[in-house]
């Protein structure tokens, strides 16, 4: 099964990481965050059934939103995956400065989406 | 996009330690800098590769 793959790659990639922390701390945030790139790559090879599954969403009407779901939803996992990468190298700054792009962005891309739920809203107001 | 690319940094991690003490105690600390410079050089090129395919992967993914 997969989370065995993935449990027992995130132990080794710790295990050598600490093992690189104290002689080489640039190689050890290296390996980790190769060992992160490879878990992130196992697990967005096996997202795409569920894409599908969020792509039916728009037979019953509301296309244009599953189409800005998901970028938002890859907006904040490459955000999310950047900070988290920056906070563990000690960065707290540039973690947060890329949280804050990252949510910026997502803001930006829902904006069309809350439009039209302010407009619905306001519909049921007034009606 | 595996195992083995951890395992290579940390090849060229040990290693690279492993020369680095050498030159220090025989008193090259100038080379020992430069062993280091290039182990890091030789890894990011491996990893910027690996996150570029990651990257072109989710943005297919979810069409950014």
């Amino acid at each position: 099964m997969l989370i065995w793959k993935a449990a027992a790659l995130a132990l080794v990639t710790c295990v050598i990481a600490l093992v690189l922390k104290k002689d080489q701390p640039a190689y050890a945030f290296l390996a980790s965050a190769a060992g992160a790139i490879c878990l992130l790559a196992l697990a967005s090879q096996r997202l795409s059934p569920l894409l599908e599954w969020i792509h039916t969403l728009s037979e019953y009407g509301i296309a244009e939103s599953s189409a800005c779901l998901l970028q938002v939803l890859g907006i904040a996992l490459i955000g999310q995956f950047a900070s988290d990468l920056c906070r563990e190298a000690g960065l707290s700054a540039a973690a947060s400065a890329v949280d804050l792009c990252g949510r910026l962005l997502a803001l930006l891309q829902a904006l069309p989406m809350l439009q039209s739920l302010l407009a619905s809203f306001s519909g049921f107001l007034q009606g | 996009m595996d195992i083995d690319l951890v395992f290579k940094i940390a090849a060229t991690g040990i290693i690279v330690a492993v020369l680095n003490q050498l030159l220090i105690r025989s008193g090259r600390e100038d080379q020992a800098m430069m062993t280091t410079l290039a182990g890091l050089i030789v890894v990011l090129t491996m990893l910027v590769g690996q996150i570029s395919d990651l990257f072109v992967l989710i943005k297919a993914l979810f069409d950014l």
